[in-house]
């Protein structure tokens, strides 16, 4: 019987302020400190505990603490190498209602590969759940070449209803293994 | 917050910075809430009860639950599997028989062959193009078609013009003249015959042409035109002549309104025609009032005779039996027919012949631009395996002197065998995620003659169809909309039979929807904060009780806190541990992994009690009865607290040391308590945050924040190349403590600093490092290590 493995690993959850990705992971991580602490001290950060497996049964058990980063352009110049500083990867929220919260995440990921080099991306389009309530301005077509760069996935999320929280934090976890030479069954 | 090296103003002002920042968020937190509900009951024991009930949503804040009846519960939520096209269909298929899955839905499976290679003509190699055999009638591969073609030219040559009445003279009654006015057909003028004809006998009016015999004896046809003014009542033509002696006339011929061209049989006036006297044109006619006859073109000669057939022709195989019935096979094809002029008939046959039988058509029409289609069933030609010859010919007929020209087409021809069987669809088990209750399901089919369709749904609480869970299967027959009796289940499997007569034919269905419902997972409720009143305090918090019912698949948790955190809490616990503070709001987070049922929770209850003030000491000099006792357990007393002071100068103990990466990870904590309060790993990821924006603040500084106080708690940190130490102190911590740390810091970088370096982020890779922390914690003063190895 393989052994279990444990690896701890810091992420950022980055974007534009009011996209939602405190929201995002709100119901999807272990919260110990106030969400005030965003604004007063800049970040936040929480944790999620996940299991994967690789291909021969071996169990992963990865501490991922996720870094909220208050998501003022301003703050981020002031703050990125601190918070930025040993990532493994990103999380870029951007939200479906404004597609200005799209094209901002290009700076804000080059932002992180400034400090860290190029670590494994994810994108969450958020707010999904609102598609049939406001005019959506853009889709596959843009997100795809905002990607495209980063050879980022996308996912269209919701913080309302938890739509593809897990999974893209999965598909991080999975690549953030990836990069360290360990091949996880998705 | 104490900074052990001199604070400059720069950095004082970020104290001060942060200072607000954290006032700000306290005070926000610390806001009194007000709250209408809920009730409190003194239980006169010295506790009070306060409760919530669940039939108002007042002092509630519900996420995902519902209130009924008094209880709060999780609502039903409406769910359509819903398969619209045939895409879905497939993507849930684990049998699909005789079945094609395309953009207008899941229908019988048609061979889609064309037996006829290139009928499309875009080669001509599997073409036969055969001439007629007199060679008057041709077929080519031209503009990916096949065209037949005739051109021949007049063969006959004008005799008279009639352009003047030379020669002519009219019968008794009629009148004749030249007219140049009129449409004349050939020269400047034509012949008039003016007459009448009485209504009996029958009798007619004609042009006589006077002269010397006609030889004609080289020539079979006699050619003119004739446009007659008045056709009622009927009036016929043709010629008469006298053969020797003999009067002889050829056939009558009807004329039609208009110019017309009409042909002469000279043969029927006999072999010999070489001396024809008195030939006259006739009009022939009873009962005619006076009108008028124009003849022009008189042109004699010989006739081209001919019916010859062109054909293109090819030969393909069916290795199959198909059935005799309607719909089994197919022929198709487009014909043209753009000329067709000076010829008796130009007429299309196609024919497609096999090993026991054989099929034949005529296509004809009027010329004209364009393509016509053609289709005909040829099942009960083509039943039988074996080789089959398909051929299109044209057969042009002529038999006249004027110029004469054909021009047909043909194209796409092909040769279909549907051979459509009845067939089967059965889905695999899908899976609703929860048992759910079925209502409406509706069957969007189309069904053409000779067709029908056959659907049922059967459900079930495994992946295993036929299993004891399963029902048995529910049918109907058709589209429409229908009431589902299927008990509630977890799974649904679907089976449709489409059946034909008519190999052609098939029944397509186009969508499936069956209306679900189930209870949501997941919901809560967060209650409005309630304070305890002054008048109550001191207090204690006891515990919580809620009355709800529920089940293993049906549960309901509890957390508490005080507005700024959440804890969970279990029944029976003691409250006090859990919140300490006057204000306090509980949540309810209702949880079901069954769809059919849902925990109801009715009410909430806390429970408090007022503690007593604190007693006087017993050391109060009032209450000692006697003096000299009591000045004597005065100075004990004074000697004792000296004593106290001296040795707590001295006592302090190392509560946690954390090591944490220089990017936050924690990668040791050891400490003396049982557990820790928090979690490990936010909290050190919280302090390198805190830590990072101050040393981030103001990068003119060069410094670091090396020491803190927080109450009774001190907190030292060093840092080291890629790690940093805190250590959190209860007591007075001595000037000492602080090198020692550093000592213990410059150890761990000794023995560790490679690893540290290339940490992964797996605790593994550091083993042994708790063990030698221990040195650190167990002891009063760290004794640094001597002659021990570096770890890889």
């Amino acid at each position: 019987m393989p052994e279990a493995q444990r690896i701890k690993t810091k992420v950022c959850l980055i974007g534009e302020a009011a996209v939602g990705k405190t929201s995002l992971i709100r119901r999807f991580v272990q919260d110990e400190f106030d969400d005030r602490y965003i604004t007063t001290l800049g970040a936040k950060v929480s944790k999620r505990e996940m299991t994967f497996e690789t291909r021969d049964r071996t169990k992963i058990d990865m501490d991922m603490t996720v870094w909220d980063i208050m998501g003022e352009k301003g703050f981020r110049d002031l703050l990125k190498e601190a918070f930025f500083h040993g990532a493994k990867g990103v999380v870029a929220v951007c939200d479906l209602t404004r597609y200005s919260t799209l094209k901002e995440l290009d700076d804000w990921v080059q932002s992180v590969f400034n400090v860290v080099g190029e670590i494994p991306v994810v994108y969450a389009v958020n707010k999904i759940d609102l598609k049939d309530e406001v005019m959506i301005l853009y889709g596959d077509k843009e997100i795809e070449q905002a990607v495209r760069a980063f050879e980022a996935p996308y996912f269209y999320a919701s913080a309302k209803t938890g739509e593809n929280v897990e999974v893209l934090f999965r598909r991080l976890g999975t690549m953030v293994l990836q990069r360290e030479g360990i091949a996880v069954a998705t | 917050m104490v900074a052990e090296r001199p604070i400059n103003r720069r950095k004082c002002a970020v104290m001060i910075l942060m200072a607000v920042a954290l006032f700000s968020v306290t005070a926000a937190l610390a806001a009194p809430v007000s709250a209408d509900l809920p009730r409190v009951r003194d239980n006169g024991d010295g506790t009070h009860t306060v409760t919530w009930r669940m039939n108002t949503t007042d002092g509630l804040l519900l996420q995902g639950v519902e209130l009924a009846n008094g209880n709060v519960t999780l609502p039903w939520k409406s769910h359509n599997l819903t398969w619209a096209g045939a895409a879905a269909f497939a993507a849930n298929a684990s049998v699909a028989s005789n079945l094609s899955f395309d953009a207008d839905g899941v229908s019988l499976r048609a061979d889609p062959r064309n037996f006829v290679a290139d009928g499309n003509f875009s080669t001509a190699a599997p073409w036969s193009f055969l001439p007629s055999a007199g060679g008057n009638v041709t077929v080519v591969w031209e503009n990916d078609s096949a065209i037949f073609r005739h051109a021949s030219p007049s063969t006959d040559s004008l005799w008279d013009g009639l352009n003047s009445t030379a020669g002519w003279f009219n019968s008794p009654g009629s009148q004749i003249w030249t007219n140049s006015t009129g449409d004349v057909k050939e020269g400047t003028g034509m012949l008039g015959l003016n007459f009448s004809l009485p209504s009996s006998p029958r009798s007619s009016a004609g042009a006589l042409h006077a002269g010397p015999p006609l030889n004609w004896s080289a020539y079979d046809r006699l050619v003119l035109w004739i446009l007659p003014l008045n056709v009622s009542p009927p009036l016929t033509f043709n010629i008469a002549a006298f053969v020797g002696t003999t009067l002889e006339n050829t056939t009558e011929q009807l004329l039609r309104p208009g110019w017309q061209e009409v042909a002469v049989d000279l043969t029927e006036f006999g072999p010999s025609r070489d001396a024809l006297s008195s030939l006259t044109l006739q009009v022939n006619g009873q009962n005619v009032p006076r009108t008028t006859v124009y003849f022009d073109d008189l042109r004699v000669g010989n006739a081209k005779r001919f019916d010859e057939t062109a054909r293109i022709q090819q030969t393909f195989v069916k290795s199959n039996a198909t059935s005799p019935v309607a719909g089994s096979a197919v022929l198709r094809f487009n014909w043209s027919l753009a000329i067709a002029s000076g010829v008796v008939s130009a007429t299309g046959f196609v024919k497609v012949s096999g090993p026991s039988s054989s099929f034949e058509r005529i296509f004809t029409g009027p010329p004209g631009p364009g393509w016509n289609g053609f289709v005909a069933d040829i099942s009960p030609a083509t039943t039988g395996p074996g080789a089959y010859d398909v051929s299109v010919r044209l057969e042009v007929v002529l038999n006249n002197t004027s110029a004469s020209s054909v021009e047909a087409g043909i194209d796409n021809v092909s040769v279909a065998f549907p051979d459509r069987h009845n067939g089967t669809y059965l889905s695999m088990p899908v899976s609703l995620g929860v048992a759910s209750e079925f209502f409406h399901v509706t069957w969007s089919v189309a069904l053409s003659g000779s067709t029908s369709a056959q659907t049922d749904l059967r459900v079930g609480n495994d992946s295993i169809p036929g299993s004891a869970t399963w029902s048995a299967w529910q049918t109907w027959s058709g589209g429409g909309t229908y009431l589902s009796r299927m008990p509630p289940a977890a799974f649904v499997q679907v089976r449709i039979d489409l059946t034909t007569t008519n190999a052609s034919r098939t029944a397509v269905l186009r969508s499936m929807d069956l209306e679900t419902r189930h209870r949501a997972a997941q919901g809560f409720l967060v209650s409005s904060d309630f304070s305890i009143p002054e008048m109550d305090k001191p207090f204690r918090w006891k515990t919580l009780n809620a009355t709800w019912i529920g089940s293993p698949a049906n549960t309901i948790s509890f957390s508490v806190g005080d507005g700024t955190y959440w804890q969970s809490y279990t029944a029976g616990d003691d409250l006090s541990r859990t919140v300490t503070t006057a204000r306090i709001r509980w949540n309810a987070t209702l949880r079901t992994s069954d769809g059919l049922a849902a925990p109801s929770l009715e009410s909430v209850e806390l429970v408090y009690e007022r503690v007593p003030a604190p007693s006087p000491a017993w050391w109060d000099i009032g209450a000692i009865p006697y003096a000299p006792y009591g000045l004597a357990a005065l100075v004990a007393s004074v000697l004792g607290y000296a004593g106290y002071e001296f040795t707590i100068r001295r006592m302090f103990a190392i509560d946690d040391v954390f090591l944490v990466s220089k990017e936050g990870r924690l990668m040791m904590h050891n400490t003396r308590r049982m557990r820790a309060d928090r979690d490990e790993d936010i909290l050190s990821a919280m302090l390198t945050a805190i830590l990072s924006f101050l040393t981030d603040f103001d990068r003119e500084e060069n410094g670091n924040l090396k020491r803190f106080e927080l109450g009774s708690k001190t907190a030292l940190i060093e840092r080291g190349k890629n790690a940093y130490l805190a250590a959190v102190y209860s007591g007075r911590v001595p000037r000492w403590a602080k090198k020692d740390l550093r000592r213990f810091m410059d150890d761990l970088e000794r023995r560790f600093g490679d690893v540290f370096a290339r940490w992964s982020g797996d605790p593994g890779d550091l083993q042994g490092l708790k063990e030698f922390s221990d040195r650190f914690v167990s002891r009063l003063r760290y004794r640094p290590a001597r002659n021990e190895g570096r770890a890889s």
